[in-house]
This record gives C-alpha cells, sequence and structure tokens, in this order.
C-alpha cells in the first residue's frame, strides 16, 4: 500500500546509488472515468533548482525512496514545468474534494497510488482521520487500530479548484440529482460555488437554486451578472421566483422583478398580492390549461410541449374562452382514453371537484387534501376563474422548510 | 436637499448599527470583569494599552475582512491550503485551546450572574451546559441571537455611569496617549488580559467567515471596513468607559473587583438598586450569547479545515464530529468552571490572559497570508498600505509575546522586574 505522504520529501537516487535530490511533487493527467496515471516527478536537485523527471525513468518508488533507472547525467530531464497536468501537491493535497458519489465536500488528507493497467496511477483519495495522521507521522498512536482509512475512488472525485478543472468536474456533476448538487454548492465557498453553477446549464442551474434556501440563493443571484440572473429566473418555476422575491428588500425586488419576462412579471405580481400561507400565497400558475373541446390527443401534445418547463405535471385543467373553471383530468386518465375523444367526455366536471378560493388558510387546505386524498387543487377566484393550482409539493414545504 | 439627506443617514446607521452591536458583542463577561480588575485595581493605568488596541484590532479585522472578500474560504482553509497540514493542526490546537478557555470564561459568567441572586454554580453549571448543546443540535440557536444581541447593548450604560462620575477628561486623556509600564505580576496580567479579550483569535477566525457567509463582493470592501472600524472603535470606547467608572466609583474608593457582584457595584450611583439585578442581567445575556457561539463556531472551523463535515442542516451520523467537538468543547469548559479550588472571576480573567498568549499565534500566519497577494489573488495593496498592515500586524505580535514571556519570567523570579529596571538603568546611564 503505498500513499503519497510516504514518499513525499523522501530521498532520490539514481542508478549509480548517488542521492540526487528529494521528492518534491508529482504531476499527474487527469482524465474523467480513469485512474490518473503519473507522468513526471518533480525532483529538487542536490546542488539546486527543479527538474521534470518523466515518471517512465523511475526503477522503482517505495516507502524508502524513488530510485531512477539511470544515472542522473544520462537522464531525460526538463526544467520547465510541463503543460497540462495537474500538480499533486498545488492542487490536489489538502484541498477541498467534491465526492460525488457521497454528494459532499471533503478535504484530500493522503492520496493513494497502485499498478493499474501497468502503469503507476492515483487511485483514491484518502479523507479520514487515519490519513490525517498518517500526514503527521501520528499514526503510532492509534494503537487500537481505532481508525478507519476511507478512501473514496479516484474516479467519484474531482478537485475543486481554478476554472479549467471545475470545467471538467461540471460534466461529472450533471450526474447528481439537483439537491443533491445543492447541498455541494452549499458546501463550498461562494466565489467556487457560483463558478460551478456558471457551468451548468441554465435549466440544471435553475433546479440548483430552487433547492437552496432563501438567504443562499440570494447570495448566488447576486454574484451573477444581469444576463445569468435573467436566464436563471426564466427557468425557475413561477412560485419559486415569487418565493425569492418576497425575500428581497423592495428596492432590490423591483430590480428583480424587471429581469423577468412580461408574460412572467404580470404571473408574479400577481401571486406576490396573496399572503404566504394562503391558497393564494402557495399556489403556483405552472399549470396547463386546455380548452374542452381538444380531442385526448391535442391535450396529450400540449403535456408534451409544457413537460420540460414545468416541476410536476399532474392534471391538466378544462377551461372556457374566459378563463373559468371547468373540471380538470389526470394523466393516468388521460392516458387511458382514446385518443380520438373529446375532453368533455372524459374530464371530471366542476361540480364534482373540491377547489380552493385565494384566501383559504393553510389548516383548510390541509384538511381538505387530505380528506379528498387530492394531490393538487385548482385555485378559484369568486367568478371561478382560475387563478392557479396548490399542489401536495407546496404544502409539503411549508411543513418541512429546509428540506 | 431631503432627498438626498435621508439616504445617507439610512445607509450610516446601516453602518453604525452592526458595528456597534458587534462592538458590544465583543465586550463578553469575561471582557466586562478584566476590564473592570483592570479599573479597580490600577485605575487609568493601562487605559492607553486600549489606544494601541482599537488600532491592532481594525488593522487585523480589515485584513481578516480582506482576505475573506477576494478569496472567500475561511481562515483555517486558507492555512492548510497554503502551509499544509502540521501548520493547520497547530493552528487549530492553538484555537480549541483559546476557545475552549473563553468558552469557560462563558460558562463562568452564566454561572456569576446566578451567584449574584445566591444561585450555586453547582445548579447553574450542568443545566446550561445540557441546554446549550441542546439548542445547538437542534440548530434553533440563529432564532434568538439577535434577542441576546440587543441585550448585549446593555453595557452602553458604562458611557453614561462614566460621564455621570465626572471623571477628570484631562487626566483620562492623559492616560490614553502616555504609555505606562509596571513588572509586577497583576499588572502584567491585567495587560494581557485586557489585550486578549479584544484582540482574539477566534474573533480573528470569525470577521473572516462572517465576511465569506455574507458573500460580501470586493465592491463593499470599503463599507465593510468602515463597519470593522466601528466595531472595533465601539468595542475599546466601551472598554474604556467601564475602566473610567470603575476607577472613580471602586479605585478611588478602594474597592478592588473580585467577583461579578462587586462588579455590579460599579453601576450602582447610575442604576441605584436596580444596579446587581440590571447588571447580572446584562452579565448572563452576553455570557449566554458567546457560550453559544464558542463552540459552535470553534467546531465549524476544526471541521472545515480537515474535511469533516458539518453545518446545522446535517443530522449527527453525517456530521458526529461536527456536534462530537461542540459536546467536547461546552463539557470541558463546564469541568473547568466546576473546579472547587477556581474561583469564577479568576477563570474569566484567566481565559483573556490565555488568549492573549495564544494569540501571536494565530496573527503570524495571518501576516504571512495578508503578504501572499499573488497566490490568493489579492489586489495588491499600495506600499504604504502594506508597510502599516505589516508594522501593527507584528508590532502586535512582538508586544504579546514580549509581554506573555516577561510574565512567565516574574512569576518564575519574583524579583526579576527589579532587576531588569536596573539593569536597564545601568546601561542607560
Amino acid at each position: 500500500m503505498m500513499y503519497f505522504s510516504g514518499i513525499l520529501k523522501s530521498d532520490v537516487t539514481d542508478a549509480s546509488e548517488k542521492v540526487v535530490g528529494r521528492l518534491k511533487d508529482i504531476l499527474i493527467k487527469s482524465q474523467d472515468g480513469e485512474y490518473a496515471p503519473l507522468e513526471f516527478l518533480v525532483i529538487a536537485g542536490k546542488g539546486g533548482g527543479l527538474f521534470y523527471i518523466p515518471y517512465g525513468e523511475t526503477e522503482h518508488i517505495s516507502k524508502s525512496g524513488v530510485v531512477l533507472r539511470r544515472v542522473w547525467d544520462k537522464l531525460e530531464r526538463v526544467t520547465e514545468r510541463p503543460t497540462g497536468c495537474l500538480s499533486l501537491v498545488d492542487d490536489i493535497y489538502d484541498q477541498q474534494i467534491m465526492d460525488i458519489n457521497g454528494a459532499r465536500v471533503v478535504r484530500a488528507n493522503d492520496l493513494r497510488f497502485a499498478v493499474v493497467d501497468d502503469k503507476m496511477r492515483v487511485v483514491g483519495i484518502d479523507v479520514s482521520v487515519r490519513g490525517l495522521f498518517r500526514r503527521l507521522g501520528l499514526l503510532w498512536l492509534d494503537v487500537f487500530h481505532l481508525l478507519k482509512t476511507n478512501l473514496i475512488d479516484w474516479r467519484d472525485a474531482s478537485p475543486v479548484r481554478g476554472t479549467l478543472k471545475i470545467g471538467a468536474l461540471a460534466s461529472n456533476f450533471h450526474r447528481l440529482h439537483p439537491a443533491d448538487m445543492a447541498d455541494i454548492i452549499e458546501d463550498l465557498h461562494l466565489k467556487r460555488g457560483s463558478k460551478l453553477v456558471g457551468y451548468l446549464d441554465p435549466r440544471s442551474a435553475a433546479k440548483v437554486l430552487e433547492e437552496m434556501d432563501e438567504e443562499t440563493q440570494k447570495k448566488f443571484l447576486k454574484s451573477f451578472d444581469p444576463g445569468r440572473i435573467r436566464q436563471i429566473l426564466d427557468n425557475m418555476s413561477t412560485d419559486e421566483v415569487v418565493d425569492l422575491i418576497q425575500s428581497f428588500s423592495k428596492s432590490d425586488a423591483a430590480v428583480y422583478l424587471s429581469f423577468l419576462g412580461d408574460e412572467r412579471h404580470q404571473a408574479v405580481k400577481k401571486l406576490l398580492a396573496h399572503d404566504d400561507d394562503t391558497a393564494g400565497g402557495l399556489m403556483t400558475v405552472d399549470y396547463i390549461p386546455v380548452s374542452l373541446d381538444l380531442t385526448v390527443a391535442q391535450a396529450m401534445e400540449e403535456v408534451r410541449k409544457f413537460s420540460a418547463r414545468f416541476r410536476s405535471i399532474l392534471y391538466i385543467y378544462g377551461i372556457n374562452t374566459e378563463g373559468v373553471f371547468r373540471g380538470a383530468i389526470s394523466l393516468r386518465r388521460l392516458l387511458l382514453a382514446k385518443p380520438e375523444q373529446k375532453l368533455r367526455e372524459v374530464i371530471k366536471k366542476q361540480k364534482r371537484l373540491p377547489t380552493l378560493s385565494p384566501d383559504d388558510n393553510l389548516n383548510y387546505i390541509c384538511d381538505m387534501m387530505t380528506r379528498y386524498n387530492l394531490f393538487s387543487v385548482a385555485v378559484l377566484d369568486k367568478d371561478h376563474k382560475m387563478l392557479g393550482v396548490v399542489t401536495i409539493d407546496d404544502v409539503m414545504r411549508t411543513m418541512r422548510p429546509r428540506a | 436637499m431631503f432627498k438626498n439627506f435621508w439616504p445617507k443617514i439610512v445607509i450610516a446607521l446601516g453602518v453604525v448599527g452592526p458595528g456597534l452591536i458587534a462592538g458590544a458583542a465583543n465586550n463578553d463577561a469575561g471582557g466586562i470583569s478584566t476590564y473592570a480588575y483592570a479599573g479597580s485595581r490600577f485605575g487609568y493605568l493601562l487605559l492607553w494599552v486600549l489606544t494601541l488596541n482599537v488600532i491592532t484590532l481594525f488593522v487585523t479585522q480589515s485584513v481578516g475582512a480582506r482576505l475573506g472578500i477576494y478569496t472567500g474560504k475561511g481562515l483555517s482553509a486558507l492555512i492548510r491550503e497554503n502551509f499544509g497540514v502540521r501548520a493547520t493542526v497547530l493552528a487549530l490546537l492553538t484555537l480549541f485551546i483559546a476557545n475552549t478557555a473563553v468558552s469557560a470564561s462563558e460558562m463562568a459568567g452564566i454561572a456569576s450572574s446566578f451567584e449574584i441572586f445566591g444561585v450555586s454554580k453547582f445548579i447553574t453549571v450542568p443545566i446550561f451546559a445540557v441546554l446549550i448543546w441542546w439548542i445547538l443540535y437542534k440548530g434553533s440557536f440563529k432564532k434568538v441571537e439577535r434577542f441576546f444581541l440587543l441585550i448585549s447593548l446593555f453595557f452602553v450604560v458604562y458611557v453614561f455611569a462614566a460621564v455621570m462620575a465626572q471623571p477628570d477628561w484631562a487626566e483620562v486623556g492623559r492616560a490614553l496617549t502616555v504609555p505606562h509600564f509596571s513588572f509586577g505580576s497583576a499588572y502584567l496580567v491585567a495587560f494581557l488580559g485586557i489585550m486578549g479579550t479584544t484582540v482574539t483569535p477566534w474573533g480573528q477566525f470569525f470577521i473572516q467567515s462572517y465576511i465569506v457567509d455574507k458573500g460580501v463582493s470586493p465592491k463593499y470592501f470599503k463599507i465593510e471596513k468602515w463597519e470593522v472600524f466601528l466595531s472595533a472603535f465601539f468595542t475599546c470606547l466601551i472598554a474604556a468607559m467601564i475602566i473610567i467608572t470603575t476607577k472613580n466609583v471602586l479605585y478611588d474608593n478602594g474597592i478592588v473587583v473580585d467577583s461579578a457582584k462587586s462588579a455590579a457595584l460599579s453601576l450602582r450611583p447610575i442604576l441605584g438598586n436596580w444596579a446587581e439585578f440590571l447588571f447580572g442581567f446584562g452579565f448572563f445575556c452576553a455570557s449566554l450569547l458567546g457560550a453559544f457561539i464558542l463552540p459552535l463556531t470553534t467546531s465549524y472551523t476544526i471541521c472545515e479545515a480537515l474535511g469533516f463535515e458539518y453545518g446545522m442542516n446535517r443530522t449527527w451520523k453525517e456530521a458526529p464530529w461536527f456536534y462530537g467537538l461542540m459536546a467536547v468543547i461546552i463539557g470541558i469548559a463546564s469541568v473547568i468552571v466546576l473546579l472547587p479550588f477556581l474561583s469564577l472571576f479568576h477563570i474569566m480573567v484567566s481565559a483573556q490572559v490565555v488568549n492573549a498568549i495564544l494569540l501571536p499565534v494565530i496573527l503570524v500566519f495571518v501576516a504571512l497570508l495578508m503578504n501572499k497577494t499573488k497566490k490568493l489573488g489579492l489586489p495588491e495593496p499600495s506600499k504604504f498600505q502594506k508597510f502599516w498592515y505589516n508594522l501593527v500586524t507584528w508590532e502586535a505580535v512582538v508586544r504579546l509575546s514580549l509581554v506573555s514571556l516577561l510574565l512567565l519570567v516574574v512569576s518564575i523570579f519574583p524579583n526579576a522586574g527589579d532587576h531588569i529596571i536596573n539593569w536597564a538603568k545601568d546601561i542607560l546611564f
């Protein structure tokens, strides 16, 4: 088992068994989904100066030191730093590392090497207390072997430092659920966090932002330029935007409102007028309204059109030309109906559906949704015009704001 | 005219407000005890240290703010990434010891505010230790934080108390500007105590992570600098007022403060019979605030640097080190306070001395970091700024180390002070 801490600063001897310098650093080439091979040894020469020796020149590398294959004078050695390489000391050691499988941020306490496919490679990052003790030369203190090594597979981790590396890392980052991404980004410091969000496409960025609490959302938004803010706000769901804008001061809120497109602006403004814990405040305007004259097939087409933009679609809602609510139909029913049937025939009629008015309070909403086993309810004004829907997710959020 | 006037006032209040609150909160129970002791024992003789402290506190804190704004990282993270594991462990160990000492001082503050009303520390300390940990664990601390901050503004009362005592302001002015030094161990203890309670290791870590958490952008560095300055100024202003009050009310009457109860006496002229009650209440709130903040920030800092999971939104299982460390700090602090042979008041003052002795370690790191402008991506400061920052920080390092060393020498050889004076006279004359 070879660790970086064991060989760093150890003596380097050449083929004539003369000590020629000390190991100062190792350069690697990192590629997605691959254990990084060691490329160059950085050696502080005995007579001064830094030398970059290709890894192929080593005969043997172990705790007792590095032995080179040839005599020092005959070696291929470079005095200029090779490009395109990462330095283990500067870029990896002691830096924050994202553990993509565990969805968390840790620090690299030590690195584990092993031979894979005939090459010496970095295979794991030790993030354990044991690694820390090893670095400090205090492992002998652990008489009862209480400390366990905790290695992260190199392929699951990406260092978070500098532009280039973050770009490479964002491609891995996509694999995570937005909620997990948000957790990681919140753990990073603002600067690196916002850089990382910067590498995501606007839709993913918006999703990640939706998963953060309002304070953090605000901090991140403020660190972006207006164009980026506009993109992200455009991709966030309307009720999230409303929550966000509500948490701003009046003057800030006006600024962020102005970033929204006209249609969005109107919708948000309407929602802002309602109290937080009433149906009006909780509801979202991201729902699909359709005319009852459409066929089932046409309705499905509508769903396809909106599906990318909305967080969830459980029902579609029938309205007439004045916007008066006429009924709702679940996706399940829609799926089971014949494509050529008219919606009018299959929709659940308005009279048989419980609905909310904007002033209904949270208690009432909860009671009703539980009683009728509803996943979402339409909110109507006094003329039965449809204003929005309250989904079960909106209600859950009020009970567990941090989740 | 008024159109431009009001926004300016609002901005000014917005800057003064947090500065004042931070200044008041800096003066926790340990601070108040130390100043009260210094004033009642040595009169105005230590006032000049406060003048130096304003400068040291302002410069070190604005360097911290600068590092936070431009790197977006906490101090412990910067130390780890630039100086490696050994240096980090040294810094964290220093912080841990210093902060545990301050936690003990806060616990002692809670206990002594109850002792004013005759409740034994053996009852209050265990109860509050468990309560504090529980509230921290549940993460419901943020809600009450502001309340306690506001209560700690109570000690602004010393400004009025000092004025009411009608001191000789010319004499105060002289004492603030003319240095005085003595080699008595009590004087050295008070000297270090005053330094250690204003400029603290935890304050240095705190300012930087506060700035990082707030996500201040470089544009606002000027405003932030003002906030830092005002908080340094108010901290030392209130400290000076406590010394002035205790000098006139207690020192002149031959009373030396040796407990919270006798410290409360200094407010008798202004608050009358309410003095003890109000002082006790303010003392309690200031201590409780610190008792919450210290274990929390210490654990946060250590976990961040070592790469353990941390944060209030984690569970015990996800972040055992985070919650475990908090429990350890609260536990050690409580045990120290419960030791029967230590007086609460001694604990409070000694904790500040421990802070002062350990502070140079942290300041050296800060000084080294602030000069690494290129590597950290800080803007290059002007030559004058660079000189000034270095001068003030290294002066504090040297001052603290020398006085700490002197205290060590004097406590081993009580006559060393006389020898040094004679020796100096021989050389000079």
